[in-house]
């Protein structure tokens, strides 16, 4: 009943890696587990800390219920970033993605106005809440894409909070039926760092 | 991670929402009076995936809120133009998703659900009963978006075929926009609508950040 000599197996009951060598077994050093899903729950951090980079920097141009809605979403965007970094373990990341970051600097230098943060930012939401609806068909664990899943519509209603403060109508901040990928961003094309 | 911790971690949800949804799961098909005759869903010699139920539900809710839309619209009730509008876009993208539903349980090898879900429509008829203003209206339908919206996050994960996951998350992010346009509305934000008095317990966005279960239709329910 004994595994062959040096077979290393599963512990049943505890799910921990034995050793068996002649009668005797012995219990190795459980491996880190590193989530398949790390380098894209990094890359989702990145993009969540670039819109909080967006939003801090676009405060001092707003006020009232715009300035409101900045500041939340920034909040909301934090938390998102929180969550997937603890999703990301090792891969972690404390900088704001920089490709997406110099993406539109040239923007928000020009900006001179609540309408032009808020198109802006409107922009940008749908790009996030499209670049989740690309996440979903890579992710992997059950963890991650739940994240995906609790954050995607959040971002859907930032995007159609900003549109309607622009005056758009609900046709124009819901053009389409299902949720789509157009305009998503590729972490390839913005690589975390 | 398998399909089995997925489907535990949403059976446990659906369980703790049907208390918080206040809904009674129709396990007879019966119970639907018009989809009397719905066969079952698996016989002695056929076996359909266990998506079809999540599928039937998903297309009993999207008919139950393209009704609800209907049968505001015939009320009278609904007054300025620009929510009536809205009213009438958001049915038909609620009638584009039952149907996209249905073709996906017809693929997954069962029957399609093409009625509004009784047991939510029974729920939710004294709210029907009760509408008396253009305000009533457009509550009532924020909060049914806001349902919606909370199944399709609790199906996320729960089907054997993963590709559905990126079909209910599409939806589930158009729901969540219609809250969205709604809950403006509801909060006069730019401007009050019509006659419709701005609220503080109906936000365009979710106020903690993440989309919940909250008041999700259990897996089940109605279908």
């Amino acid at each position: 009943l004994t595994p062959p000599e040096g077979f290393a197996r599963e512990d049943a009951g505890r799910g921990r890696p034995l050793l068996a060598i002649g009668g005797a077994s012995v219990e190795l050093a459980t491996p880190p587990t590193v989530s398949p899903d790390a380098d894209l729950s990094a890359f989702a951090a990145s993009v969540e800390l670039a819109l909080v980079a967006m939003y801090t920097r676009v405060a001092p141009l707003l006020s009232g219920v715009v300035l409101t809605v900045a500041k939340t979403f920034a909040s909301h965007h934090q938390d998102h970033a929180n969550v997937f970094n603890a999703a990301a373990g090792a891969s972690a990341v404390r900088a704001p993605n920089a490709k997406l970051l110099a993406s539109f600097s040239a923007s928000l230098a020009a900006l001179t106005s609540p309408t032009d943060v808020l198109n802006l930012a409107y922009g940008l939401e749908n790009r996030v809440a499209a670049t989740y609806q690309s996440m979903i068909d890579s992710l992997v664990g059950t963890a991650e894409l739940g994240l995906a899943a609790s954050i995607l519509p959040v971002e859907c209603q930032h995007a159609v909070v900003l549109g309607t403060l622009l005056g758009k109508s609900a046709k124009q901040t819901i053009p389409v039926n299902f949720q789509g990928k157009d305009g998503s961003l590729d972490p390839g094309q913005f690589p975390v760092g | 991670v398998g399909g089995v911790d997925r489907r535990r971690f949403l059976q446990a949800a659906g369980i703790s929402l049907v208390a918080s949804a206040g809904l009674v799961a129709c396990e007879s098909p019966r119970a639907g009076g018009s989809n009397a005759v719905t066969p079952t869903l698996e016989t002695s010699t056929t076996v359909v995936s266990p998506d079809v139920g999540i599928l039937r539900l998903a297309s009993s809710l999207e008919h139950y809120a393209v009704g609800l839309y209907q049968t505001a619209a015939g009320s009278g009730l609904m007054r300025t133009p620009a929510i009536a509008e809205v009213a009438k876009y958001f049915a038909d993208q609620h009638a584009d998703h039952a149907k996209t539903a249905e073709n996906l349980t017809s693929g997954a090898g069962g029957p399609p659900f093409t009625t509004a879900n009784p047991a939510v429509a029974a729920m939710l008829r004294p709210r029907v009963d009760a509408l008396r203003s253009e305000a009533d209206v457009v509550k009532l339908v924020y909060d049914v978006e806001a349902v919606v919206a909370a199944t399709y996050f609790s199906a996320i994960g729960s089907f054997d075929d993963n590709k559905l996951d990126a079909v209910a998350v599409s939806i589930q992010g158009i729901e969540a926009r219609h809250v969205a346009v709604l809950g403006m509305i509801l909060s006069g934000l730019p401007l009050p609508l019509g006659g419709i008095a701005r609220r503080t317990d109906s936000s365009p966005y979710s106020t903690a950040g993440f989309q919940t279960g909250d008041g999700a239709v259990a897996f089940g329910t109605g279908v």
